[in-house]
């Protein structure tokens, strides 16, 4: 189990240090999607338009900082879906029908074990990467405070990712072994902004059509946006417990359901 | 070319099929919550929503010629090309209709409807009062697209920069287009981005332009022979650069 982790853990930072640019443009993208958000409405009404507009979507009284923290923190969760969900899918995919090395991984141990590692372990290791930009503009928005909001949406995201990353599992797996889909990012593409538009992100979840609704619900994702609502917006941390109880159910229904596919998806090619 | 272009549009219908959704979800993500915020609804509607086919169209352009120069380096297909007399102009060309009149009209088409289902707007409102800008913008849109596509191929071919340094330049394409010229201390300074004339026309179906209609309907003409030729030019100019120095395979 420590080596396959060990393994695991090298792999992404080798692929860190491969392709920093694209994680650099993952930090610039999120950073002007933020002010975009908020200062393009300012520029076609006024600031003090949007922030009124946006205290009445979220139902609180805010500032022009707050409304700014609340979009720099749901980029956090954008790109926490587009990144889980894509890498672990397309990883696997490349590794089992592009690169050849699952008779490698299979010889040096079970399948399960490996896609239950892979999709714990990769989401942990890139949610921080892929969200450090925010660490920085939240000390300068809210000081000694917004270091420490940075630090709970932080352990959100991560906890999000781990389920995120899951669930992806269950999609790749028999995406890989029993069908002959060849191109897997025509999944992910569609299934990344489904996921998010259904939760909502910037606007309560109440005001999306039902169908995208239903999509985002397999997920924990609406609750993880609620979850970041009441963090940016400090207020009752009944949300937050909600949010755990919700991620703990699908967290444990993904790893049976994953595992009981990787189980399956592992006779078959040991079989040939 | 253009046969060439339904051709290969066909074998990748799926992916075509998985980008018109995508684009169509991202939409509603990321302005649907604009639109909400401004207050403004119907009027951000139509600005933003023409504004974001002309990026489209920009940012389509950049990926085909990056693909053009990327996969096709890779596979040692670009000596092929040349020795048929084509370039990367040819290889823009041949995606050009499926890219700026299906792909881009649908995916347009669909955000609207997904727009006013969100903002509750009747769906007859988001029909343009005068389409025949709109038809005007989209021929327009076919020269801006081939101008980009050629720019970023010279670009590519002529500097070390990756693919997703690409992805960071196509973020400029939002001002002018998502980011409407009124803006700027002087709208004008707006069209140093080609893509955004194709965007106040667009606008202008709506009458929500902010560059003087009469100036844009003098422009179209002149703009659409000047880009044709500009791009023609620069796709030679980025085969010339590929045949005397190379191309490695770049991410």
């Amino acid at each position: 189990m420590l080596n396959v982790a060990k393994a695991i853990v090298y792999r992404e930072f080798a692929w860190f240090k491969r392709f920093l640019s694209d994680y650099v443009v993952l930090w610039i993208l999120p950073l002007l999607f933020s002010l975009g958000v908020v200062f393009l409405p300012a520029s076609l009404s006024s600031p003090t338009a949007v922030v009124k507009n946006m205290g009445m979507l979220y139902g609180i009284e805010m500032d022009l900082k707050t409304a700014y923290s609340i979009a720099l923190m749901f980029t956090g969760i954008i790109n926490v879906v587009a990144v889980t969900i894509s890498d672990v899918m397309q990883t696997l995919f490349a590794e089992f029908r592009f690169m050849e090395v699952g008779i490698m991984i299979l010889e040096a141990t079970r399948f399960a074990k490996y896609i239950i590692i892979n999709a714990v372990l990769r989401p942990l290791i890139m949610t921080p990467l892929v969200t450090a930009y925010m660490a920085p503009l939240l000390l300068y928005l809210n000081g000694v405070e917004g270091l420490l909001e940075f630090l709970i949406v932080e352990a959100i995201l991560m906890l999000t990712s781990v389920a995120l990353g899951l669930y992806s599992t269950i999609f790749a797996v028999p995406l890989i072994f029993h069908t002959n889909v060849s191109r897997p990012w025509t999944i992910t593409s569609v299934l990344t902004p489904a996921i998010l538009a259904g939760a909502g992100t910037y606007i309560p979840i109440e005001l999306v059509p039902q169908v995208l609704r239903l999509v985002a619900l397999t997920t924990p994702v609406p609750e993880t946006c609620k979850a970041l609502y009441t963090v940016a917006s400090k207020g009752f941390p009944q949300a937050l417990s909600t949010f755990g109880a919700i991620l703990t159910f699908s967290t444990v229904l993904y790893i049976a359901v994953s595992g009981l596919l990787s189980k399956r998806a592992e006779v078959k090619v040991r079989r040939g | 070319m253009i046969y060439i272009g339904f051709q290969l549009a066909k074998m990748h219908v799926s992916s075509y099929a998985a980008s018109i959704v995508s684009s169509v979800l991202w939409f509603t993500l990321m302005f649907v919550p604009t639109i909400l915020f401004s207050g403004l609804r119907e009027q951000a509607l139509f600005l933003l929503a023409p504004g974001g086919y002309a990026m489209g169209i920009a940012m389509s352009a950049m990926w085909v010629a990056t693909e053009f120069l990327r996969w096709n380096v890779y596979h040692g297909l670009t000596d092929l090309f040349r020795e048929c007399g084509l370039n990367v102009f040819h290889y823009l060309l041949s995606n050009s209709i499926v890219d700026v009149i299906f792909t881009g009209f649908i995916i347009y088409s669909l955000s609207m409807v997904m727009a006013s289902a969100y903002l509750g707007i009747n769906i007859t409102t988001i029909l343009p009062a005068r389409p025949v800008y709109i038809a005007l913008a989209t021929l327009l849109a076919v020269p801006v697209y081939l101008l980009v596509g050629a720019l970023i191929g010279l670009l590519m071919a002529s500097t070390n920069i990756g693919g997703v340094w690409v992805n960071i330049i196509q973020i400029l394409t939002t001002f002018g287009t998502v980011v409407p010229p009124k803006i700027f201390p002087s709208p004008w300074i707006a069209l140093a981005n080609p893509a955004t004339i194709v965007a106040e026309l667009f606008r202008a179906g709506y009458g929500t332009n902010t560059l003087p209609l009469p100036h844009l309907l003098i422009m179209t003409p002149l703009l659409i022979i000047v880009y044709t030729i500009a791009s023609m030019w620069i796709g030679l100019l980025c085969e010339k650069r590929i045949a005397r120095y190379g191309m490695e395979y770049r991410y």
